[in-house]
């Protein structure tokens, strides 16, 4: 029957064999193939990667929501160089597609990553312009339609390899941003990053994340992500790649029928290693029951 | 095969050993032969609302018989203490690095301190210890009520116990009771808050010991994936400490090496 099947997805001029991926900072290429066969995946996105090493926030970074996570890790990372000759070489292990998701305080910053990661086995950058947990940049170029064409315009300047700009929910019209890095060359848009937001301990009185606020994600998130894919998708022609919440094969589905051309599992992964793969094996077993033989099946599907 | 996985796992008991301390039985086979003192499982609610498994620490491993001892302390282990026998329960195989043992020879002596829950890592510990020829004392420190000291005596440590009531044993810490009883060995392990496991390391390095502490930390995956649960680790000849994985380069530290802020 899977014989049948043809997964493959185009994501700007990179031909994946299946439309799943990992979200940045939710897999770890050595420690996620203790549980998986990596190639297994359309793509990896590894976790966010600086110029420099950045050691993050303070303890405690992850706080439990109902049926989501808070994290405030702060892009914690060991920098390019590190991430050159210890991950770089241990993924070539694999047939799969490489994304590496860049972090930065900068334009400058962003550009150091992609300039050292240009001639490596890199297959696509994934721009981090929203992330809630760092104090300065990050999401500040995410939230502002202007910022974000910058970024994206001096990526796209000098990036050998497809550029994906990764959006965060966290604005009034989250359209706008991506039409305006779509204006400034973007190869691609990933959505969503994490929503903001709290908890507090009321015993102790104080916020449960030691940086007080924190990313929201999980399952809770799902139809806010969805939402804005399908929002997006309507105001932009560039592939999308979905996430928020996935976690089953579902779940997928649904955000390749609002608008996604891939999606990515994130948090399903931290709570269930294997996720990532057993939705793989779930959309397949979906789209045997649908009588489906395409990515682009499931997508003309939709009547939305 | 890949070497870590999630299993289900029958429940062969769960009973209360103390007040909200709880000791679970489980038929799990793959995780039992493979646990090392010091490592830790995952264990999954069945409640969806909550997400995160819960890091739990390896108290026994006998065939194929895993047995975890928990405090009741929150949802997700109050869900586990009405789970009943013969319900299945989702849990992940041996997590972290133990202790580290190679350093250990027959004939050598071992000091094991363990507070409130932190001497649940302790039993298997010492009965790996006894194996290997080592002679084992304990000092089991707790708030009010003891639990796991019988078993820990089954073993045939030296035990000492402390409460801070006073209620039973020495009234004051674990620490202070094995200090004063003449308790020290060679070899210092420990596992509980993190306060004692300061002074533990500062006690052993005052005696010229290298204690192995075992850290806790609010853990996300539990296996090296997303960063959460760090603590800053001192790394020699270097000015910058590093902020390690408690889940996967611990949980067990060197007490030399931990940096305790506050
Ligand atoms: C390596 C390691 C080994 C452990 N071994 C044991 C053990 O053998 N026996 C035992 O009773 N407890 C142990 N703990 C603590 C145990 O994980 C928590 O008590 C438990 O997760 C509380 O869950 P809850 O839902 O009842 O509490 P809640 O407070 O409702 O939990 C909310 C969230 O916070 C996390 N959390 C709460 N308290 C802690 C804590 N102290 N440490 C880490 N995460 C926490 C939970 O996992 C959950 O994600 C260990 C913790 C770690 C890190
Ligand atoms: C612990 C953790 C770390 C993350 N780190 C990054 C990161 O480094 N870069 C990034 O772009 N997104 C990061 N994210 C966001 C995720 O990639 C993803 O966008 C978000 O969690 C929503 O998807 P999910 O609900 O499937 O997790 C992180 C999320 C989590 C939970």
């Amino acid at each position: 029957m899977s014989s049948k099947l043809d997964l493959r997805v185009n994501i700007a001029g990179v031909e994946w064999k299946n439309p799943i991926t990992t979200a940045s900072g939710t897999f770890s290429p050595r420690e996620s193939s203790a549980f998986y066969d990596l190639s297994k995946l359309g793509a990896v996105t590894t976790k966010g990667v600086a110029n420099v090493p950045w050691s993050g926030n303070p303890t405690p970074r992850i706080a439990e929501t109902y049926g989501g996570m808070l994290n405030a890790v702060g892009l914690q990372n060991p920098g390019v160089e590190a991430y050159i000759q210890e991950e770089l070489p241990y993924l070539a292990n694999y047939d799969t597609r490489v994304i590496a998701n860049v972090a930065g305080h900068s334009v400058e910053e962003y550009c150091a990553v992609v300039e050292r990661l240009n001639d490596t086995a890199v297959d696509m950058f994934e721009v981090n312009i929203s992330c809630p947990n760092v104090k300065q940049g990050g999401i500040g170029f995410g939230t502002d339609s202007k910022q974000a064409g910058l970024v994206t315009k001096a990526v796209k300047a000098i990036a050998k390899k497809p550029v994906i700009i990764k959006l965060t929910p966290n604005v009034t019209d989250i359209a706008e941003i991506a039409k305006a890095v779509e204006a400034n060359g973007a190869d691609a848009i990933s959505m969503i990053n994490t929503l903001l937001g709290m908890r507090i301990d009321v015993r102790r009185g104080k916020p449960v994340l030691a940086n007080t606020t924190g990313g929201f994600s999980g399952p809770a998130v799902k139809p806010v992500a969805l939402r804005m894919v399908y929002q997006v998708r309507r105001a932009v022609q560039i592939p999308i790649i979905g996430l928020g919440g996935i976690s089953t094969g579902e779940d997928a589905a649904e955000f390749l029928m609002a608008g996604a051309d891939a999606v990515a599992v994130g948090t399903a992964a931290l709570v269930n290693p294997t996720a990532p793969v057993d939705i793989l094996e779930q959309l397949k077993g979906y789209m045997e029951e649908m009588d489906f033989a395409t990515v682009s099946d499931i997508k003309n599907a939709f009547q939305g | 095969m890949k070497a870590k996985k999630i299993v289900t796992a029958e429940i062969l008991s769960n009973r209360e050993i103390a007040k909200g301390i709880m000791e679970l039985k489980l038929e799990a086979p793959e995780v039992a032969s493979s646990a090392k003192p010091g490592q830790f499982v995952n264990v999954y609610t069945g409640d969806n609302a909550l997400l995160l498994p819960r890091p739990i620490s390896i108290c026994d491993a006998e065939g194929s018989v895993l047995t975890l001892v928990y405090a009741v302390v929150g949802r997700g282990t109050q869900w586990f203490s009405e789970c009943c026998t013969g319900q299945l329960l989702r849990v992940s195989t041996p997590l972290g690095n133990g202790y580290d043992l190679s350093v250990v020879k027959a004939g050598d002596t071992a000091l094991l301190i363990g507070g409130g829950i932190g001497v649940c890592p302790l039993i298997k510990l010492a009965k790996v210890l006894t194996a290997k020829g080592v002679a084992v004392r304990a000092a089991m420190g707790f708030r009010d009520e003891p639990f796991l000291v019988e078993e820990m005596k089954a073993i045939g440590a030296e035990v000492a116990v402390a409460t801070d009531s006073g209620r039973v044993g020495y009234r004051g810490t674990a620490l202070a009771a094995a200090m004063d009883a003449g308790m020290d060995c060679e070899h210092w392990f420990s596992c509980g808050p993190k306060v004692m496991l300061k002074f533990v390391a500062e006690e052993a390095k005052r005696r010229g010991r290298d204690a192995q502490i075992s850290m806790e930390e609010r853990m996300g995956c539990g296996y090296g994936a997303c960063v959460g649960c760090v603590v800053d680790i001192r790394i020699e000849g270097q000015e910058e400490p590093v902020r390690k994985k408690v889940c996967k380069d611990g949980p067990v530290f060197r007490g030399s090496e931990v940096i305790f802020h506050e």
